[in-house]
Parts: C-alpha cells; sequence; structure tokens
C-alpha cells in the first residue's frame, strides 16, 4: 500500500536527510490529489496499490568478485563487465531499488568527477544534489512524476566538473527482478561549464508471467558552454510498463543530445524534453521506438525561451503485429526567443494491417522572428524494396530486417559501436525472425 | 427526429456531459475556454437565420452529448432547412441555429452577441464557403459528408473571436475532400477532422495570422481506418504572428498499412531569404515584401473567398500592420 509509511519507511533505510524526506511526503501529497491521466492507453490494468515496493537494501560493491553470484551472473550474460573493461568511463548498476556497484576511472574522480548511487550522494553531498533533484523535472507535471518522487529508490548522481571532459562514456544500467515490482530511480547528471559527458541509459528484465511498472526520472543540467549526450536504449521485456520523466535544462551556449531508443516494454510512456533557457543553448533529440505487438507513446517536448536558441527533434517509429506507436510532441516557442529555430521530422513505418501510428505534435509560437517546420509522414512498408531484395538472393525475413534498419538508420547514427551492433541485432531478430 | 425531441435530449444528458472527452495533459489540453462559452450560452433569443425552419429533422448526424458546448447548444436550438446561401446572426443575445445542408452552399456566421451554430452538410459535389466573423463567443461545428466519388471544396475565414470552429469531414469511399482556410486576429480555436475512407482523399491547408496579443489555433485530427485502402491523408498548417500566441496541432491516425499517403506538415510563413532579397532587390521595402509575401499566400489560401470585398479588407487591415 501506497501511504506515508511506505515514504517514510524507504527514506529511512535510506539514511536521507529531513529535507528529502520532506520532498517526498510532498509528492505523495500531490500523487493523492493529482487526476488520472484519461489520454493514456494501454495501462488500464495498471493498478499502482498492486505492486510491491522494494525497500532499499542499502548493499554496494566495490568489485563484481563482491556481487551476489545470481547477480554478477546477470551482469555478466548482458557483458556489462566486458563494456566496462573495453569503452566505458564509469558504470553503476542498479538491482531493484538498489544501486548497487557504481565505479568511475581514478583519473576521473581525481579530477573531482562525482559518480555515485544516488542515495549515497544524497548522504555524502547534500548540497550539491540539492541545487538539482526535482529542480529540472517538477513533481506537479502528472500524477506519475509525483508518485516517482514520492517513492523513489536507486539511480545514479554524475557531477562533471567545469572544463573536464569525459571522452569516454558514463553507463547506468537498471534491472528489474521480479513481476509486480514498482521501480522508481532518480538519476541526476550534470556538467558544468564547459564540461563534456556521454551518459548511457540501459535497462533490462527477464521475461515475467505478470507486469512490473518502472517510473523513473532524469534531469540533465548542461551548465554554460557544456555539452551532454544522453542516449537511452531501453530494452525492458514485453510485460514492463515504463514511464520515464526525463527533461534537461541547458544553459547559455550548452548543447544537449538525446538519443532515446525504445525497443522493449509492454507500454512505454516516454517524451525526453529540453528547455533552452540560456542564449544560443541547442539541443538535438534522436527518437526511434519499434512497437512489436506493445504500445509506445513517445515523442519529444522542446521549450525555447532564450534568443538564439536551435532545437532539431527526429523521430523513427515502427508497428509491426498489432503494435501502435504514437509520437506526441511539443515545441514551444515563448515570446523574447528571438531568431529560435526549430525543426521536428517524425516518420512512422506501418508493417502490416493490425498495427497502428498515430502522431500529435504540437507547436506553440509566440516570438515573431522565430523560424519553425515541422514534417510528418506515416508510410507502408516498401514492397517494392523487399522485391527488390529478393530478386537479389535475400531472404525475405532479412529483407524486412534491413528495411527496418535503414528506416532508423538516422537515429542509429548517434549510438556507439556496440550499442548499435546490440540495437541491430534485436531488429533482425524481432522484425526478420531469427538471421544466423 | 423532431426537433423539440433533439432538445429535450439535450436538455436530459446536459448535466453529465464533460467539456471535452479529452484534456489534462500538457500536449493533449484544450485551447478554447469552455467555461466562458458556456457561460455566455443563456437566455437564447431567435436571433437572425437564413432558412426554412423545420420541426421534423429528416438527416441528423450529430451526437448531442458530444461534448457539454455541443449539447448546450442543442438543448436551445432552432433547426433550419438551407442550401445555396445561409446567414446566422446574432445580434442582442445568445442565439443557437442548426441547418440541415444539401448542395453547395455560402455561410456568413455573425456574432456580435453569443451564438452557435452546427451546420449537418450532406453534399455530392461542389463548393462550401464558409465566413466566420466574431466579436462575442461563436460556437460553429460542421459536419460533411461527402457522397462516394464526389468531389468537395471547402473554403473557410475566420476573424476575431473567441471562436471554436470545428469540421468534421467523412468522405465516402473514392470522395475527394479539401478544406482551405485562414484565421485572423486574435483568438480562435479552429479543429478540422476527417475519417477517411478507402480511396477517399482529404487534404486540408489551414493559415493563421496572428497579430501581437491572442491565441489563434489550429489543430485536427485526419484518422484512416483500419481496411481503408488506397486513402489519401494530408494536412499542412502554417502559421504567421506578430507576438500573440500561434498554435498548429495537425495530427494522424494511420490503422492500415495500405494507405496510399499520410502526412502532415506545419511550419512557418517567414518568406525565404532568397525571397525577400529577390523583391527587395527590386527597390522594395522589408515590411513591404513582407505584405506582399502574406497577401499571396491569403489569396492561394482562400481561394473563391479571396474575391469578397469585406474578407479582402481583412486580409489588407492584417497586412498592413506588418
Amino acid at each position: 500500500m501506497i501511504d506515508e509509511s511506505l515514504v517514510r519507511d524507504i527514506s529511512e533505510a535510506q539514511g536521507e536527510p529531513e529535507w528529502m524526506l520532506r520532498l517526498r511526503l510532498r509528492a505523495l501529497d500531490l500523487y493523492r490529489r493529482l487526476p488520472e491521466p484519461r489520454w493514456l492507453r494501454g495501462v488500464e490494468d495498471l493498478d499502482v496499490e498492486e505492486l510491491i515496493v522494494p525497500r532499499p537494501e542499502g548493499s554496494k560493491a566495490e568489485r563484481w568478485e563482491d556481487l551476489p553470484e545470481n547477480v554478477r551472473r546477470v551482469y555478466e550474460a548482458l557483458k556489462l563487465p566486458e563494456y566496462e573493461a573495453k569503452i566505458l568511463a564509469g558504470l553503476a548498476t542498479s538491482w531493484d531499488a538498489d544501486t548497487i556497484y557504481a565505479k568511475v576511472l581514478d583519473d576521473l574522480r581525481r579530477r573531482g568527477v562525482v559518480f555515485l548511487p544516488m542515495d549515497e550522494a544524497v548522504r555524502r553531498y547534500p548540497d550539491l544534489v540539492r541545487r538539482y533533484f526535482g529542480r529540472v523535472f517538477p513533481m506537479a507535471e502528472h500524477r506519475y512524476s509525483a508518485l516517482h518522487y514520492a517513492l523513489w529508490g536507486g539511480g545514479v548522481f554524475l557531477y562533471v566538473p567545469p572544463g573536464v571532459r569525459i571522452e569516454a562514456p558514463i553507463e547506468a544500467f537498471f534491472y528489474i527482478s521480479t513481476a509486480m515490482e514498482g521501480q522508481f530511480e532518480h538519476s541526476i547528471v550534470v556538467a558544468d561549464k564547459n564540461a563534456y559527458v556521454h551518459f548511457i541509459e540501459g535497462c533490462a528484465a527477464p521475461v515475467f508471467r505478470r507486469f512490473s511498472f518502472h517510473d523513473g526520472a532524469v534531469e540533465v543540467y548542461v551548465h554554460e558552454g557544456a555539452h551532454v549526450k544522453f542516449t537511452t536504449v531501453q530494452n525492458w521485456s514485453k510485460e514492463i510498463i515504463n514511464f520515464n520523466n526525463k527533461r534537461g535544462i541547458v544553459e547559455r551556449n550548452g548543447v544537449l543530445e538525446w538519443v532515446e531508443g525504445s525497443i522493449g516494454a509492454r507500454v512505454s510512456v516516454v517524451y525526453p524534453s529540453a528547455v533552452l533557457r540560456g542564449e544560443g543553448a541547442r539541443t538535438t533529440m534522436h527518437v526511434f521506438s519499434l512497437a512489436r505487438g506493445t504500445l509506445k507513446d513517445g515523442g519529444a517536448k522542446i521549450f525555447h525561451v532564450a534568443p538564439n536558441t536551435r532545437s532539431t527533434v527526429v523521430s523513427k517509429g515502427v508497428s509491426a503485429e498489432g503494435g501502435v506507436n504514437i509520437y506526441r510532441g511539443l515545441v514551444r516557442i515563448l515570446k523574447g526567443a528571438k531568431n529560435a529555430f526549430a525543426h521536428v521530422s517524425c516518420d512512422s513505418l506501418i508493417m502490416d494491417g493490425q498495427s497502428e501510428a498515430s502522431t500529435y505534435p504540437h507547436a506553440q509560437i509566440e516570438e515573431e522572428t522565430a523560424l519553425f517546420t515541422h514534417e510528418a509522414t506515416t508510410l507502408r512498408f516498401p514492397e517494392e524494396a523487399l522485391f527488390y531484395m529478393r530478386s537479389r538472393g535475400i531472404d525475405e525475413e532479412k529483407a524486412r530486417a534491413l528495411a527496418v534498419i535503414g528506416f532508423i538508420s538516422d537515429v542509429m547514427r548517434g549510438l556507439p559501436f556496440e550499442y548499435a551492433a546490440v540495437l541491430r541485432r534485436v531488429v533482425e531478430l524481432d522484425f526478420g525472425g531469427a538471421v544466423g | 427526429m423532431r426537433a423539440e425531441e433533439i432538445r429535450a435530449l439535450a436538455r436530459s444528458i446536459l448535466p453529465n456531459t464533460r467539456f471535452q472527452p479529452w484534456g489534462d495533459s500538457p500536449t493533449i489540453r484544450s485551447y478554447t475556454d469552455w467555461r466562458a462559452f458556456e457561460d455566455a450560452f443563456v437566455d437564447p433569443l431567435p436571433g437572425e437565420a437564413s432558412g426554412k425552419p423545420i420541426e421534423d429533422v429528416p438527416l441528423f448526424s450529430f451526437d448531442v452529448g458530444e461534448d457539454r458546448v455541443t449539447a448546450t447548444h442543442f438543448a436551445h436550438a432552432l433547426f433550419f432547412r438551407g442550401g445555396g446561401q445561409i446567414v446566422s446572426r446574432s445580434t442582442e443575445g445568445y442565439s443557437a441555429h442548426h441547418f440541415l445542408v444539401e448542395g453547395p452552399t455560402r455561410v456568413v456566421e455573425e456574432a456580435r452577441a453569443p451564438k452557435s451554430a452546427t451546420f449537418d452538410v450532406y453534399i455530392d459535389g461542389g463548393e462550401i464557403l464558409h465566413v466566420v466573423d466574431a466579436s462575442a463567443p461563436c460556437f460553429s461545428y460542421g459536419r460533411l459528408h461527402a457522397a462516394p466519388g464526389s468531389h468537395v471544396r471547402i473554403w473557410v475565414v475566420v476573424r476575431g473571436g473567441p471562436v471554436h470552429l470545428r469540421y468534421r469531414i467523412f468522405p465516402e469511399e473514392g470522395a475527394d475532400v479539401s478544406l482551405s482556410g485562414l484565421s485572423l486576429p486574435s483568438r480562435s480555436d479552429v479543429v478540422t477532422d476527417a475519417v477517411v475512407a478507402s480511396n477517399a482523399s482529404v487534404r486540408v491547408r489551414y493559415v493563421l495570422l496572428q497579430g501581437a496579443s491572442g491565441m489563434l489555433v489550429h489543430r485536427g485530427v485526419l484518422r484512416v481506418e483500419r481496411g481503408a485502402e488506397g486513402a489519401r491523408a494530408v494536412m499542412d498548417s502554417s502559421f504567421l504572428t506578430l507576438g500573440g500566441l500561434a498554435v498548429s496541432v495537425p495530427q494522424l491516425e494511420v490503422l492500415t498499412d495500405a494507405v496510399d499517403e499520410a502526412r502532415h506538415s506545419a511550419r512557418d510563413l517567414h518568406p525565404s531569404d532568397e525571397a525577400l532579397f529577390y523583391i527587395r532587390s527590386r527597390g522594395v521595402s522589408p515590411s513591404e515584401a513582407l505584405r506582399i509575401h502574406v497577401e499571396s499566400v491569403a489569396e492561394r489560401v482562400l481561394g473563391p473567398l479571396w474575391r469578397e470585398k469585406k474578407v479582402r479588407e481583412w486580409i489588407t487591415a492584417f497586412s498592413q500592420g506588418l
């Protein structure tokens, strides 16, 4: 049952300061008062009160060998230790409500980079965390963001000091281990003045007989002249209902690049958003979602607040086997955002007669010097391309997978090689059957 | 159906009807202040309506409980049969008119006092010209049924406000319908929806010319139903604002993989740098160049309405403020 005693239990288990408990209780109150969103599809059987909300246990490991064997085996199967050794500058892994492993290169730690499980960061750097926690994504945005703030557990805090460039990516990986579980991890990425970081967020869960609910949040703060690249490869199993509340604030001449890949989950509702608050701030959002018998409600939201800000959104959705892909987007250019430029492009590919694609883009413009363009197309599967490939000896299943890969190739370019290879393999398996 | 039965039905369901079936999302929200409309829709007077009053309504495709303002309208509506030319005018108090329209028609709505009007249009080809001029709350809702294989053109211009103008278009198999419209300052919410059948085509092109304040909205959903083969659905929305809020929400719902064309776009109407340079190189000032550009866009969008003196005066008044 979601009530005050549960919230107090979680807060106490994480040894939180008083301000965090007050924030949680305020969020719980909001959750009770905010209405159930009427526009959401596919979550009719979601009863939040039914969920198990695991209490954080607080156990942390310094080395892979220190993790319980069953946990370590899962991570090894997902190649996380291999990626950490080969391509990552830091890695954190979460198991249900706990971030149990978080490590960053020693050199970066010496240069002032803070990369910690969120609960530990709240205890060790309360003033730093408090500057950002809940300041980017407001808890009152909707009912499930309020629920998230009341129950959050796990997640990471990354702070990159001024002028520090982290050339290799840092990854946080989230895992849900049981059915009927609620996971509410909260992550914050801060790039201080002229810093650079590429942050990758990944997730997985085994196949369950009933659903689990993921209601996470990501807050990104890009200070003046800083550059953050944020990549998500969401590959939950097909029983997960996935909500994720993601927003970044970009200061003067800052850059926020967002790649949001939605592969798994039964229902996924995610709209990464950016507030371009400083003059010359820029953002690009590349969103792709694969709905094979699932429902993907995604998109992007951009708020142009300052002059000379620029945004580009490219979205690609594929629907197959009764899958539903929804693009829901917003571009808001406020008065005073002189010479702002925004371009949105969203394309949908429908693979069969049972599937659906919808696009709901909102443009709200009140600055006369702004430039805005939006274009969207819904396509049927290109039978001509299929015929062409088959005539060259490529079997039908492989040809279908190739067509899907070609369709989303624009947004795959933003992924590191290893992750693009995994995505390609998933598309081959999902849309082309087993390919040798 | 008897007119009194429709009014009685609307009155009975009104208390349990919501303002709109969607809402409470930052992106799927209401752009019309429904409460203000409902508050204005009281103590009805007949107003002025052309057409033959009818008590038996042989064709009626509306859901009177679709939303609260529609129900309020039908609770008070007077019913008419019209065609060719329709005038619906309110001058002193709230008026509510419903028109059964068969065939090409020119509709003129003037709201000097609160008014609501609904149009049940059955057409097998030709044009609908629709002019809305409002200085009081004006709710206007047309449902257009295009016969199989027909070619229908709808031309719309909206000025003033607050206006909520809604078109629901139902082209039957093989019908080809286009809607082309323009809103002038300062507060209107225009909704152009269509449900597209097999081999049917719907094209919507809408322009918002916004002044220094207020809110102009164009939105709409083109829905291609499951099983509809060879359908075409295109929506283009464009706008120019002098500082007021302009909102564009062109939406698509495609439930089939057999669609021939489904796309939408939205953009601001600023002329390209090349076009501006070309005009300026011929000795024309930047503001004059913009005026020429806006008037040429309006001419294209308004079609036969551009020939109407009053409409051209509205456009000229706007473009002179650029």
